[in-house]
């Protein structure tokens, strides 16, 4: 068989010079260069390991350590290496903690003493593979982890059944004032104020039913510091570590809603110049025509010719007064709209 | 020749004196009354076309529909089961018209006319046209 010519980087965590021995003989038997460190407590590693670096592919790690009890060595390797595999060397004494060790984060415990050239190569191969195939799934977990973390609109997920949060990104935080621990002690209805509790029983109502929701009209959250905010959300089903739960999207539109509401305030003034135009000034345009049409046919004496003058006056002054009071309102309009 | 009921009786609810001044002449001058009854609440209007006209008065009624409190619609139901359309003629008069009043008008039986204001002799004829159609009709 070919050697495998892969420069794994292997640290040796061994103080039994004799076991390092066997180890180091079992590995060059399937490997043509492996690049192996050798030390003998774990102070020594500790100084070695940093997870940021990387310089290990491998440590295998014996056990019995002179400077540390065994239970203490896991906690402490594990803390150390971080995401580097661990294979854990060990008596039969040792056989049950050694099992238990893989719940700890351990890739694999080999007994020392049915260790074989092919065992040692197969585990040490075997948790290589499993750690890129973590490592990729780490990866991708972080990216989306990142997403959401990293998102610039406030995100969140809450438990369907309890409507507790149970995650919330930063911008939610930086946005409704909650920190963390806030947000996962309580839940969605504290975001409502009493009034709109119905709108949040319709969206729930939607989202129970559908896979995801989209809510275009706006509602109301609240800060903590009670100011009240325009949002619009859209959420998906997911499930939250086994959770039926929803991740929601939440942006706050409060602005554009202002905005929305200036131009239906300023809509309402440019109606009420038209019903102005349309009623008002009307009236009195309808009785100068009256009076006019009566001038023009009758014959008139003196004092009622006098008299249909002045109602002619009268009416030609509310016409002026009406069109004073449009372009008062339409001065307002435009002053608003230069604010 | 319009043909018109002998007796009828002509009232006109009006708030504004100008508009008064002008119908009274119209209706002299085209015949239709020499001293129509002028009311200047709806209100008062309704209670006398119900309890102090025999029913079987023929009722020509100008009627304007923009006033404060008790306008012109409150007057038209008021009288819905009191006056029938055989003689009863409303004219609704308005300033400005709004389609909305005026599709609401046309609804109504007794509604004989929906006219914008200054009314002018002209008016006055349309509406003698329209009653004498209506009585050869009926």
């Amino acid at each position: 068989m070919n050697l495998d010519k892969t420069a794994y980087r292997i640290l040796i965590i061994e103080d039994n010079p004799g076991d390092y021995y066997l180890v180091d003989d079992y590995l060059h038997e399937y490997i043509l260069n492996p690049i192996l460190l050798h030390i003998q407590t774990f102070a020594e590693a500790r100084q070695l390991i940093s997870p940021d670096k990387r310089d290990f592919d491998l440590i295998l790690l014996d056990l019995t350590l002179p400077d540390i009890d065994k239970e203490s060595l896991l906690v402490a390797a594990k803390e150390i290496s971080q995401t580097i595999p661990i294979i854990i060397l060990t008596g039969y004494a040792d056989l049950n903690f050694a099992t238990s060790s893989l719940s700890m984060g351990v890739s694999d415990f080999l007994l020392k003493d049915t260790i074989n050239a092919l065992i040692l190569y197969k585990s040490i191969l075997y948790a290589i593979q499993r750690d890129k195939f973590l490592n990729s799934l780490r990866i991708s977990k972080k990216r989306y982890m990142e997403l959401f973390h990293l998102s610039p609109a406030p995100m969140w997920v809450f438990d369907l059944n309890t409507l507790r949060f149970l995650d919330v990104n930063e911008a939610a935080i930086r946005h409704y004032g909650y920190s963390e621990d806030e947000f996962l002690s309580m839940a969605l209805p504290k975001l409502f104020s009493l009034d709109d509790l119905p709108v949040l029983k319709g969206l729930l109502a939607k989202t129970r039913m559908l896979q995801s929701h989209q809510c275009k009209d706006t509602y109301r959250h609240l800060k903590k510091d009670g100011t009240v905010i325009q949002v619009e959300t859209s959420g998906s089903k997911i499930d939250f570590n086994g959770i039926p739960a929803e991740i929601v999207l939440a942006t706050d539109v409060t602005e554009k809603f202002n905005q929305m509401n200036a131009i239906q305030e300023q809509n309402n003034q440019l109606k009420e110049i038209a019903w102005l135009q349309s009623h008002i000034l009307r009236a009195p345009v309808a009785r100068l025509m009256g009076l006019v049409d009566l001038l023009k046919e009758d014959e008139l004496e003196g004092p009622e010719h006098k008299e249909i003058l002045n109602h002619l006056f009268n009416a030609a002054t509310e016409i002026d007064e009406v069109i004073n009071s449009i372009v008062k309102k339409s001065k307002s309009i435009r002053n608003n709209l230069h604010e | 020749m319009s043909n018109l009921p002998t007796q009828l009786s002509v009232m006109m609810v009006e708030d504004d004196p100008i508009f008064v001044m002008l119908l009274k002449r119209l209706l002299k001058k085209s015949n239709l009354d020499s001293d129509p009854l002028v009311f200047e609440s709806g209100k008062v209007a309704s209670q006398y076309i119900i309890s102090d006209i025999d029913k079987n008065t023929n009722v020509l009624l100008f009627l304007d529909l923009n006033m404060p409190v008790y306008n012109g619609w409150d007057l038209l139901s008021s009288l819905e089961g009191h006056r029938q359309k055989e003689n009863t003629w409303i004219v609704i008069t308005s300033s400005s018209i709004d389609q909305q009043d005026l599709d609401r008008a046309k609804k109504n039986p007794l509604v004989l006319d929906f006219l914008t204001k200054p009314l002018t002799l002209e008016h006055m004829e349309v509406v003698k046209q329209k009653i004498s159609s209506k009585i050869v009709l009926n």
